[in-house]
């Protein structure tokens, strides 16, 4: 039996029917065709679905799409505002923070919550934030100076 | 021309010089002087020329004075 | 070229053509594309790591209303029982076939034995449970020592040793031997004063590509069937692919996703060739994917190896003598990279007497997969650690004791060549003035430092650029971009034609809209595909030349063509590129530049790592307190990138040294088959990677290009291995450096 599910998607109001087993993650890119929020491991140690859940960071892929009724849900596609790039998305591409880009998703939310929670935070308060963001390319340095020059340009604009 | 341990076995030396100013005619020399030295072993590889790897010979030419060796072609990640 | 040139878009840090996607999430990657009517594939895997298949019968599973198509080794018609009878099959294929799917035996933990396809992912998951099979467990080989042991089970009955003295007679584990030599080891250890042997090993170890192998396919009997995947080379999937199946190259288009890491991991096939089978037999395009576990468990791993290493020299610092006996685990068939890592493992020296030996052994683990500069980490790892013990005997400074005996130009290698002109002494010199080896080395830290040698490649690659009537155009090329190599062939169009990058959009076609293209690997896309593009923009130069002289009445010798504007040499007339794209229809149709190369000259990229590491005595825990990163790139046409590449190298060398392994269970079970037990680093783990870029210009490359790719994996392991050996006191000859094996280090010191 599937469920009927209604929810909020950057946004945006949306319904859908979805078995109880399926993950959050697996209804987004399936169903939903949003496949800006990325698989990497579906067990919650790569980080690459980092969805906000009512604020909240998690990994998409260890929430219930049944558990989506009623929420407020914010991916990686709702984070540009139409064609004009979130001033975190453009430090990381400023800074080169991305090669192959899979884990750039999800880094870009777990990046946007870090700043939400903690707008000036240490460099090593940015790596521990995103210590749950497992990217292979990069050795992570170029993505920790995209977050501090991110944090630094969005706190002269605050 | 110089060979390494691997080709060393099949043409019984560690260099010789040979009289060739591209592939085809290397290739052709080395067989007939060295009959272990066969096509078989020989087209796989690739070809050194003073210090350049060419991984495909076939059409490469050389000065008389070229230093010349065989190598295995790399694959790579 | 190599004299001095001003550049106005090559070495700048432009924003990557491919960005806005990707830091939107638009970009589509492997596991990204569904088409209408798809079904999914889900693979049934061996539970055991060797065993003899004593029945498998698909007919339940068949006769569930949700399967809708069943794949066995059977269905490769190449390689199948009826064609080995026939002796039709074909060369080299078999291994790949039967690793994709098993043949009467499995081999490894994990190995595909056949596939199924469903209306619903769940559903083919469930299904798996239907087919009824039988396995005879045999005792698995899970190490060197144990595969080359008289005693040890043999995988392959026909496998027999190649490249011995004598021609082998009986079957063994061991597939090939190879060895190098250069003048005479024994007198060269006779002249030594001092010499070091020791034994090294280092674990099997997974690329880790973030991405897992997915993909989506559209079997077509009436025209070319369709394959989307994540791979470093498309090209070389549909020739595998056309073996496997026996279908002809253009009856196979496969477009290249983008592609979520790779590292060498991506150059072979798994899932492509059994979702066409599926998508054949059940006439729906066919969905699929790999989990992280199969990822770990059954894509291709770099080798598991052991190393003998002897070093000797004069107390001056002159190396005499080094010699090795290089074992690589090739997992369950043949093919590690042991060639390589022969080829590379002394190259950083410029010694009299040299002798390499190497063997490929196979074990019952997976089949290995390249993984950046395959081979080299293994031997050059054991190689330094010999180098910098050897230096701390001597009593001389590491970098002191390398520039005394580096590699340059004229330098012969063991493999045979001499190396024309390589950046190793630069990269010493550069490494000597850095602020990291200036500092002084904090209390509780080891310092560590180790050079890495790689060759790279040029090969095969073809470009078209298409001008537009307004003068933005289109650079068609067929090397995947796997880290911003989009990027650095706009730059480097753009050089050449005198426009702004982003007035030419790079894309990676599919195999029916450029011509063949090798894979993207040996560090060659920059520098081969990059030599391409370079081409056909001088291809575009001399065609714009000749339109201006249409258009002026002059001659194309009358015209030339600087910083995208025509000069009318006969007088003051001036064309901008643009001016001759829009009168293009009035000079003879729109202008498209081509280019197809087997590029050669590949310049070899040295590098020299330095590392500190602090170690926790209570716990063996390691931590890398400061790493720079210091490599030749012989010009870098993105900069940001090329340090991106000296980056992620050092930081997977550095998982490499410190954390990462396969852990098997005695019966051959991995138990580490997910990134919570299989510990890449994190960015927690981690300081700043400091990259210092040396550029000594490969003299056979318009720009001075070396590929850089893959060296900067090399130096970690031995920059690791002698940080936490300065810092425990200790010698290192076991990685990964991981706390219980640092411990009892420690506690056995005590």
């Amino acid at each position: 039996m599937k469920s009927h599910i209604s929810t909020t998607i950057n946004g945006d109001p949306v319904e859908f029917l979805c078995d109880p087993s399926q993950t959050l993650l697996n209804v987004l890119r399936n169903d939903l065709g949003m496949t800006g929020t990325k698989e990497g491991c579906g067990s919650g140690d790569c980080g690459a679905c980092s969805v906000l859940f009512d604020g909240e960071l998690v990994c998409a892929c260890l929430v219930l799409g049944v558990e989506a009724q009623g929420a407020e849900i914010e991916t990686v596609e709702g984070v540009a505002t139409h064609d004009q790039l979130h001033v975190i998305q453009e430090k990381f591409l400023e800074h080169a923070a991305l090669q192959c880009g899979i884990c750039t998703p999800g880094l870009i939310v777990s990046t946007k919550a870090l700043l939400e929670e903690n707008p000036s935070p240490t460099e090593e308060e940015a790596r521990y934030f995103l210590a749950g963001n497992l990217c292979r390319c990069t050795g992570y340095d170029k993505i920790i100076k995209a977050v501090m020059d991110a944090a630094a340009t969005m706190r002269q604009g605050a | 021309m110089c060979f390494n341990a691997s080709l060393e076995k099949h043409a019984g030396c560690a260099s010789l010089h040979v009289v060739a100013l591209n592939y085809r005619a290397l290739l052709e020399e080395l067989t007939q002087r060295l009959p272990q030295l066969t096509q078989e072993v020989l087209t796989p590889l690739a070809l050194v020329i003073d210090g350049e790897i060419v991984q495909e010979p076939f059409l490469a030419g050389f000065s008389a004075e070229a230093e010349l060796h065989f190598i295995e072609k790399i694959a790579a990640g | 070229m190599s004299e001095a040139r001003e550049f106005k878009h090559i070495g700048q840090r432009t924003i990557r053509p491919d960005g806005f996607d990707k830091v939107t999430g638009k970009a589509n990657y492997g596991a990204d594309l569904s088409l209408p009517g798809m079904i999914w594939g889900a693979i049934l895997r061996s539970p055991h790591a060797h065993a003899n298949i004593t029945k498998l019968d698909v007919s339940r599973a068949e006769a569930n209303p949700d399967v809708l198509a069943i794949a066995t080794f059977e269905d490769f018609p190449s390689v199948n029982a009826a064609a080995q009878r026939d002796g039709t099959q074909r060369d080299g294929m078999m291994d790949t076939a039967c690793n994709i799917l098993a043949n009467q035996k499995v081999l490894y933990h994990g190995h595909a034995v056949a596939a199924i396809a469903a209306r619903s992912e769940a559903a083919a998951i469930a299904a798996l449970d239907l087919i009824d099979i039988e396995y005879e467990v045999l005792r698995p080989v899970l190490s060197i020592d144990d595969a080359i042991s008289a005693q040890a089970p043999i995988l392959h009955e026909t496998m027999m040793t190649q490249g011995l003295a004598e021609p082998a007679t009986k079957a063994s584990n061991i597939s090939a031997r190879m060895e190098l030599k250069k003048g005479d080891i024994e007198a060269g250890f006779a002249a030594a004063d001092v010499i070091v042997e020791r034994a090294y090993d280092t674990p099997t170890v997974h690329q880790g590509y973030i991405e897992p192998h997915a993909t989506t396919v559209v079997f077509n009997e009436n025209g070319p069937s369709m394959i989307w995947c994540p791979t470093q080379g498309h090209f070389d999937v549909r020739a595998r692919v056309a073996q496997l199946l026996n279908l002809e190259l253009g009856q196979i288009k496969v477009v290249a996703s983008e592609i979520g890491g790779g590292f060498g991991g991506k150059t072979t096939v798994y899932l492509e060739p059994v979702a066409l089978i599926l998508s054949r037999k059940s006439g729906r395009p066919v969905k699929m994917e790999m989990s992280r576990g199969d990822v770990f468990r059954a894509s291709g791993p770099a080798s598991a190896s052991q190393s003998l290493i002897k070093v000797g020299a004069k107390m001056d610092g002159t190396i005499t003598a080094m010699q090795a006996t290089l074992h690589y685990e090739a997992g369950a068939f043949q093919g590690s990279p042991m060639g390589p890592g022969c080829m590379t493992v002394f190259t950083p020296y410029d010694v009299e007497n040299l002798y390499v030996e190497g063997f490929d052994v196979v074990v019952n683990k997976p089949k290995v997969a390249a993984y950046r500069a395959p081979g080299a980490p293994q031997s050059e790892f054991a190689a330094e650690m010999a180098v910098n013990e050897l230096a701390k005997k001597i009593g001389m400074d590491p970098i002191e004791f390398r520039l005394k005996n580096a590699a340059k130009e004229g330098t012969q290698t063991i493999y045979g060549p001499k190396l024309k002109v390589v950046g190793l002494e630069a990269c010493l010199e550069a490494a000597k003035a850095s602020p990291h080896y200036n500092a002084p080395i904090p209390e509780n830290v080891g310092r560590g430092l180790a050079a890495g040698f790689w060759f790279n490649i040029g090969g095969q690659s073809s470009v078209i650029i298409n001008l537009n009537p307004d003068g933005t155009g289109t650079i068609i090329e067929g090397s995947p971009d796997i880290g911003g190599s989009r990027a650095s062939m706009q730059m480097m169009a753009a050089e050449i034609l005198g426009v702004a990058p982003s007035s030419l959009n790079p894309i990676v076609a599919d195999t029916e809209h450029v011509a063949y293209n090798q894979t993207t690997g040996g560090s060659r896309t920059t520098f081969a595909t990059g030599m391409a593009v370079v081409e056909a923009a001088e291809d575009i130069v001399e065609q714009l030349k000749a339109r201006a002289a249409a258009m002026w009445n002059v001659t194309a010798e009358q015209v030339d063509f600087k910083d995208g504007v025509a000069h009318n040499l006969t007088g003051e007339d001036q064309l901008t590129l643009a001016d001759i794209c829009a009168s293009a229809e009035k000079t003879g149709g729109q202008i498209s530049g081509r280019a197809n190369i087997n590029a050669r000259g590949a310049g070899p990229s040295f590098a020299v790592h330095i590392c500190d590491i602090k170690v926790d005595k209570e716990t063996g825990k390691t931590d890398v307190v400061r790493y720079t990163a210091i490599q030749d790139a012989g010009k870098a046409i993105h900069p940001s990138y090329v340090e991106g590449q000296f980056q992620g190298g050092a930081v997977q060398g550095i998982g490499w040294a410190l954390n990462e392994e396969y852990v098997y269970s005695k019966d051959g079970i991995m138990e580490n088959a997910g990134f919570l037990d299989y510990r890449i680093p994190l960015a927690s783990d981690l300081p700043e990677i400091e990259a210092i870029i040396v550029e000594v210009p490969n003299s056979f490359h318009p720009f001075g290009v070396r590929g850089v790719g893959e060296t900067g994996i090399i130096p970690p392991l031995a920059a690791v291995g002698t940080a936490v050996a300065e810092a425990i006191g200790q010698p290192i000859s076991s990685l990964p450096c991981s706390p219980p094996k640092i411990l009892k280090l420690l506690m056995s010191a005590q």
